[in-house]
């Protein structure tokens, strides 16, 4: 593989993780577990 | 006449368009001080534009802060304590003499200013008096008027500059920002509390749980990367490519023309038609023009096409994002949810001055930066798509009644 496909491959790689992570981001789960985080913080500022 | 009978939705319009008009305007003048004070101080530029970080950051940073303490004690005297800090700022910033006492003006005094005086305090009580079917209308006239007030005073900036000296410039620029206090008094009141029976701590939890309050700051993260990378850099782009500085200063002014009619229009759009699709419109449109700005050689006409094309679509998401968060969220705590969806703005805008100047040191141009930016505004047309534009309020209305 040349490097100019390597170099492809890898921002091909990169671009698929970060969508991939940026869907997760976005679950009902991990959004759900901001706001309790958040509660718990204004909790202990309470 | 009493108190209330003088604020009447036009007059609440009129004062918040002229506060954001003098705060956008003084603000855009702060790159004519860097050459005489450097001069006269024997800085580098590197004090300068670290005291325009801060600002930035401040700006962003405290936003959500400001609009927290708008939305429980009143935009009004949010919006006067702006004045006054921005007041105090400028006129003090006309005797600094050290890197430090610059950085706490410039940058921390004027930054709070700015994020006590700009849309998401201003657009909370406009959208308060302003029918929900005209309220997008005057967010637009409300983006118009910032953008009319940095083009407005940037030719006053100079003139006192050139007229005077910089310490003038910056006492007469103090004493303008001084209107906004008595303007401020026409944008008095809390929120009527009984809006929605939420603590502004509930309003933030629901806010975080919902997908499209998360994917409006991404969008609005994009808009500042592109910003105020092509701000800072389009003119170095130019000169690169082998136009002259005024090739550069023309499209800058051009960009700000047409950032006028573009974010009146939008707002005017936004009443009629979805926002979320104007916005991943806009964003779509953005990659298009660096599309075509990056493919084709660079000269006067298609500069100046791009700069026109640009500038339209410059600052026409703000009416169009701020009424996405007035419309999902309610009004009740607006000023707030706003400063934050803002805040993802200045993190963008820092990136995107910061990665471009990166990019140019590391690969000796700026196609890196700009491919960036197509990607980022394909991204952010993406994201938008998805925003859930029901309201809140009407959502659970209906889970309650199913």
């Amino acid at each position: 593989v040349s490097p100019l496909g390597w170099k492809i491959a890898g921002l091909a790689a990169l671009a698929l993780a970060s969508a991939l992570a940026f869907a997760a981001y976005l679950s009902p789960t991990m959004l759900g577990a901001f706001a309790d985080v958040w509660a718990f913080c204004v909790g202990l500022v309470r | 006449m009493t108190r209330e009978r003088f604020r009447t939705p036009l007059a609440v319009l009129a004062c918040g368009c002229l506060i954001l008009c003098i705060s956008f305007g003084a603000r855009a003048g702060m790159g004519l001080y860097l050459q005489p004070m450097a001069m006269e101080y024997g800085w580098g530029r590197g004090i300068f534009s670290l005291a325009m970080a801060i600002q930035n950051l401040a700006w962003g940073a405290l936003g959500p802060f400001a609009g927290a303490i708008a939305d429980r004690y009143g935009p009004g005297r949010v919006l006067a304590g702006g004045g006054v800090l921005y007041a105090l700022g400028l006129a003090s910033m006309a005797w600094v003499t050290s890197p430090l006492a610059m950085h706490l003006t410039s940058g921390v005094l004027i930054g709070t200013a700015l994020a006590s005086t700009s849309f998401a305090i201003v657009f909370a009580v406009i959208g308060r008096v302003v029918p929900p079917e005209r309220r997008s209308a005057a967010f637009g006239i409300g983006t118009a008027a910032g953008s009319f007030g940095q083009f407005a005073l940037l030719p006053v900036t100079q003139l006192l500059i050139s007229r005077y000296d910089w310490h003038v410039a910056l006492v007469g620029m103090a004493l303008i920002a001084a209107l906004i206090v008595p303007l401020a008094a026409a944008l008095a009141g809390k929120p009527a509390a009984h809006a929605a029976p939420q603590s502004l701590g509930e309003s933030l939890h629901e806010a975080l749980r919902e997908r499209g309050f998360h994917l409006l700051f991404w969008g609005y993260f994009v808009c500042g990367f592109h910003i105020a990378m092509l701000t800072v850099h389009l003119p170095s782009y130019v000169v690169d490519n082998g136009l002259k500085p005024e090739h550069g200063m023309v499209a800058l002014a051009l960009i700000g023309l047409a950032n006028i009619v573009g974010s009146f229009t939008a707002g005017l759009l936004g009443g009629r038609f979805s926002k979320k699709y104007l916005l991943s419109t806009i964003y779509a449109l953005r990659a298009a023009a660096i599309l075509v700005l990056i493919s084709f050689p660079l000269t006067p006409a298609t500069l100046y096409f791009f700069a026109v094309v640009i500038g339209f679509l410059w600052l026409s998401t703000v009416p169009l994002t701020n009424g996405l968060v007035s419309q999902i969220f309610g009004l009740r705590y607006a000023a707030m949810l706003a400063g934050i969806v803002f805040f993802g703005h200045q993190i963008g805008s820092f990136i995107g001055v910061w990665l471009a100047g990166y990019l140019y040191d590391t690969t000796g141009s700026y196609v890196g930066a700009l491919v960036a930016s197509i990607g980022l505004g394909v991204f952010a047309a993406l994201v938008n798509l998805p925003v859930n534009e029901k309201p809140i309020a009407e959502r659970k209305a209906a889970a309650a009644a199913a």
